[in-house]
């Protein structure tokens, strides 16, 4: 019955979403592998991928676990990583209709991949199932990415695996460069590595959060003439 | 439940509120959202952050990697390289993370 019914939802969200599942399942493995090099329990990666579900946020957590980075660094540095998200809600403001928790769950859901699937279909549907399922498949992909990770870690440990730790600067090397390539301008570049060099300076130990919360008031600071900028 | 379970919970627990915080915020401020200050940290944040965590995860190779500065940096910029001659996420990370490989295990050129 329900198959039927949504039959033709199912379909189109599949077909949308395999960019997600190819991107989501290779990353989410790196993830999975790059998180048991940690060699806590297993059940931590995939929690992670469950609950946060914010690739950047989720590999830096690597290294701050490693070493034992304070409660209120991960707030602060979840905070700037993730400020990004605050934009995406905006053009689904009034089209999530649903009962509380898919609402809350969808919401949850709206990652770089799941919410260009969705504005980039806005002209054909509105549908809330096919809405839903976009979310689910690009989380569940995660997920299992997650799950194929630790799997392949365990199969490999008797190999030194260290050498992974460099997916992380290759990664977001890649992503300054795509995020430069959108907004070209100095002023980011300038404020973070004042920022670094401002934590080097007053020998912060823990500079991640820290040179993060400098360089927004930097930016801040160095845009203060600017007016009327139109939302990205 | 051992106090490294306990913290690592209470880190993912952290991480998951404030990750979902950002999220659900501009259903309850959509006023925040025509914010000056807001709407130019959502712009030129990005860049400054995944900057200082290419910088940030460099220097945390030192744990693996007694040379990691030269072999961060060169491998930093292969795959930089690496991605705009072929303009592909995943492409570059797998290639830049097999050149460290390289260069961690088979000191070739003496000098890295």
């Amino acid at each position: 019955m329900f198959l039927n019914k949504y039959k033709h939802n199912i379909y189109e969200a599949i077909r949308d979403t395999q960019g997600a599942f190819y991107g989501y399942i290779p990353l989410g493995m790196a993830f999975g592998i790059l998180f048991q090099t940690l060699h806590y329990s297993w059940y931590y990666a995939v929690l992670l991928s469950m609950l946060v579900y914010a690739g950047s946020m989720q590999f830096i957590a690597v290294p701050m676990l490693a070493v034992h980075s304070s409660l209120i660094e991960f707030g602060i540095t979840t905070f700037l990583v993730n400020l990004r998200h605050v934009f995406y809600g905006i053009s689904f403001l009034d089209r999530f209709k649903f009962k509380l928790f898919l609402k809350y769950y969808l919401v949850f859901g709206l990652t770089d991949e799941s919410y260009s699937i969705m504005t980039s279909n806005k002209s054909k549907h509105c549908d809330k199932t096919y809405e839903i399922l976009v979310v689910i498949l690009c989380h569940a992909y995660w997920i299992i990415g997650t799950v194929l990770g630790v799997i392949f870690y365990s199969k490999l440990q008797h190999i030194n695996l260290s050498f992974l730790y460099f997916s992380l600067p290759a990664l977001f090397t890649v992503l300054t460069v795509e995020a430069y390539k959108k907004l070209p301008s100095i002023i980011p570049i300038f404020s973070a590595i004042m920022g670094l060099l401002i934590c080097k300076f007053i020998h912060l130990s823990n500079y991640l959060s820290y040179s993060m919360l400098i360089s927004s008031i930097l930016i801040l600071l160095c845009t203060k003439r600017q007016k009327g900028i139109t939302t990205p | 439940m051992s106090k490294l379970d306990i913290y690592l919970f209470l880190a993912i627990l952290v991480m998951a509120v404030v990750t979902f915080f950002t999220r659900v915020l501009p259903f309850f401020l959509s006023n925040l959202l025509r914010n000056h200050h807001i709407k130019i940290l959502a712009r030129y944040l990005p860049v400054s952050i995944m900057l200082i965590l290419s910088i940030y995860s460099v220097n945390s190779l030192q744990s693996i990697d007694a040379n990691y500065l030269t072999h961060g940096t060169i491998a930093v910029v292969v795959t930089l390289i690496l991605h705009l001659a072929f303009k592909n996420v995943l492409l570059s990370i797998l290639l830049g993370t097999f050149f460290y490989y390289i260069i961690l295990n088979y000191p070739i050129l003496g000098f890295i």
